[in-house]
């Protein structure tokens, strides 16, 4: 394999064969591989993992108000805290396999990492919105208050965007953890980037060296830029990403 | 439901890897926290050269994940070196986010105690150990707590290399148990309890040393 066939099956994997193809999950997730595969798990993984995100920094509330408003968000900090300190190869592994010997449900594996990410995600970045949330100035409230919005409105059209704007490197440090993070995919051979890899090692064994520097190459490349971007973002916003993302 | 992971020789396994993991957790440290001062000071020293060096070492470690680069050090080098190639390979990892989580701390020292420090003498190391330090890391103390959780999260990449049994932390043993069984769901549940008492235990005892340093940095 030349360098430029290697890149190629880094980029974009090896077909599968279409007997694997379940017919009831999306195709163009089960025929990509490599970075392909990559990008598309880490992409479906933040669009429905952001809004989750969204939804838990919400429902956890800012630790204020009363016991029951306490009580009804123990759920929402119960899975942060658990999904937090649940190490992402594990948070795979339990993605891939619980369903099935649990209950029963089966589905193809790609599908079950963007089920894992997008939780990851999740949590992360409900913890940012939820710093956000706490940021934004009291005297922005008050004026909503005296506009006559009710806290909804105050949340969704006052706190929720300066709480985003604000936190945006940090939101962009999830993305480039995100991306980093699918390489433990390995573990289920999900078909991304690192399994493709794997794979490519197991056919040529005697160029297993230069596969490996490529991926490490492609990995690196992406999440440098993906730092030095929110390097930008945070010298542009003065706000501070925090030291587990990116 | 039988709990095929609470009989012998499962449990012994998962106890065996949950030690190796803690061990794992300690020694990767060991690595990591004279590697990260070290980055810190070359990222504080004048000269151009080790301040590129030092920027990227940060850039580098942070930037590749630990997965690839485990693989490739199973690829070149022989068996008996995995495991220290897997203390590397974490250990470069942390060093590289708590040499950030430093050099953040540093920055919200006042440059009037580095003058008083220079003004007495204090070469540049010294400086930094006992000046600067110091309160760098009281700062930055939630940012590195974080960063030492992760640590500890990181361990569980030792399941992507082939170690010998005896060396297996606590995914390992969990695999090494569902290879054997075909049951995934009871190993890696176990191995997530004992994962979030670590964790658990490590943010508290984070939480008592911080409130130390808060204590220690009171006038």
């Amino acid at each position: 394999m030349t360098l430029a066939e290697l890149v190629d099956t880094l980029l974009w994997g090896f077909p599968p064969a279409p007997e694997m193809i379940d017919p009831r999950w999306p195709e163009f997730i089960q025929q990509a591989g490599g970075l392909h595969l990559t990008a598309w798990i880490t992409a479906l993984a933040l669009v429905t993992g952001m809004p989750l995100g969204v939804a838990l920094a919400v429902w956890r509330g800012d630790g204020h108000g009363g016991r029951w408003r306490r009580l009804a968000a123990l759920p929402a900090t119960a899975l942060v805290a658990i999904v937090r300190a649940t190490p992402v190869l594990l948070l795979a592994l339990l993605a891939v396999y619980l369903p099935y010997q649990l209950f029963g449900l089966r589905a193809p594996v790609q599908v079950w990492a963007v089920a894992a990410f997008a939780l990851y995600a999740a949590v992360y970045a409900s913890e940012t919105v939820r710093s956000g949330l706490r940021a934004v100035e009291p005297r922005w409230i008050e004026a909503g208050r005296t506009l006559g919005l009710g806290r909804a409105a105050i949340l969704w059209r006052i706190r929720l965007p300066i709480a985003l704007r604000a936190m945006a490197p940090a939101l962009a440090g999830v993305v480039v953890t995100v991306f980093k993070d699918t390489s433990v995919l390995v573990a289920v051979a999900a078909g991304e980037l690192m399994t493709t890899a794997r794979q490519a090692q197991a056919a040529e064994p005697e160029t297993y060296i230069t596969i490996l520097l490529c991926t490490l190459a492609i990995y690196g490349l992406i999440a440098a830029a993906g730092g030095w971007l929110v390097g930008r973002l945070e010298r542009r916003s003065g706000t501070h990403a925090p030291a587990d993302l990116i | 439901m039988e709990w095929t992971v609470l009989t012998q020789p499962y449990l012994l396994w998962m106890l065996h890897g949950a030690l190796m993991t803690a061990l794992l957790a300690v020694a990767g440290l060991v690595v990591a926290i004279p590697l990260a001062l070290l980055i810190a000071g070359m990222r504080d020293d004048e000269r151009l050269a080790p301040r590129l060096l030092g920027s990227a070492a940060i850039v580098v470690g942070r930037s590749l994940p630990p997965v690839p680069l485990l693989l490739l050090a199973a690829a070149v080098l022989p068996p008996a070196l995995h495991g220290p190639a897997l203390l590397a390979v974490l250990g470069c990892n942390t060093a590289a986010y708590l040499a950030a989580c430093l050099e953040a701390g540093s920055t919200t020292v006042p440059s009037r105690q580095r003058e008083a420090g220079r003004l007495l003498g204090l070469g540049r190391w010294t400086l930094l150990w006992r000046v600067v330090w110091p309160q760098a890391v009281r700062t930055a103390w939630p940012d590195i707590t974080t960063r030492l959780v992760h640590h500890l999260k990181n361990t569980s990449l030792a399941a992507v290399l082939p170690l010998a049994l005896a060396h297996q932390e606590l995914l390992g043993q969990a695999a090494r148990m569902a290879g054997e069984t075909f049951v995934w769901d009871q190993p890696l549940i176990l191995a997530l309890a004992v994962l979030l008492l670590y964790a658990g235990l490590m943010q508290l005892a984070c939480e008592a040393i911080g409130r130390r340093l808060m204590a220690g940095g009171r006038p």
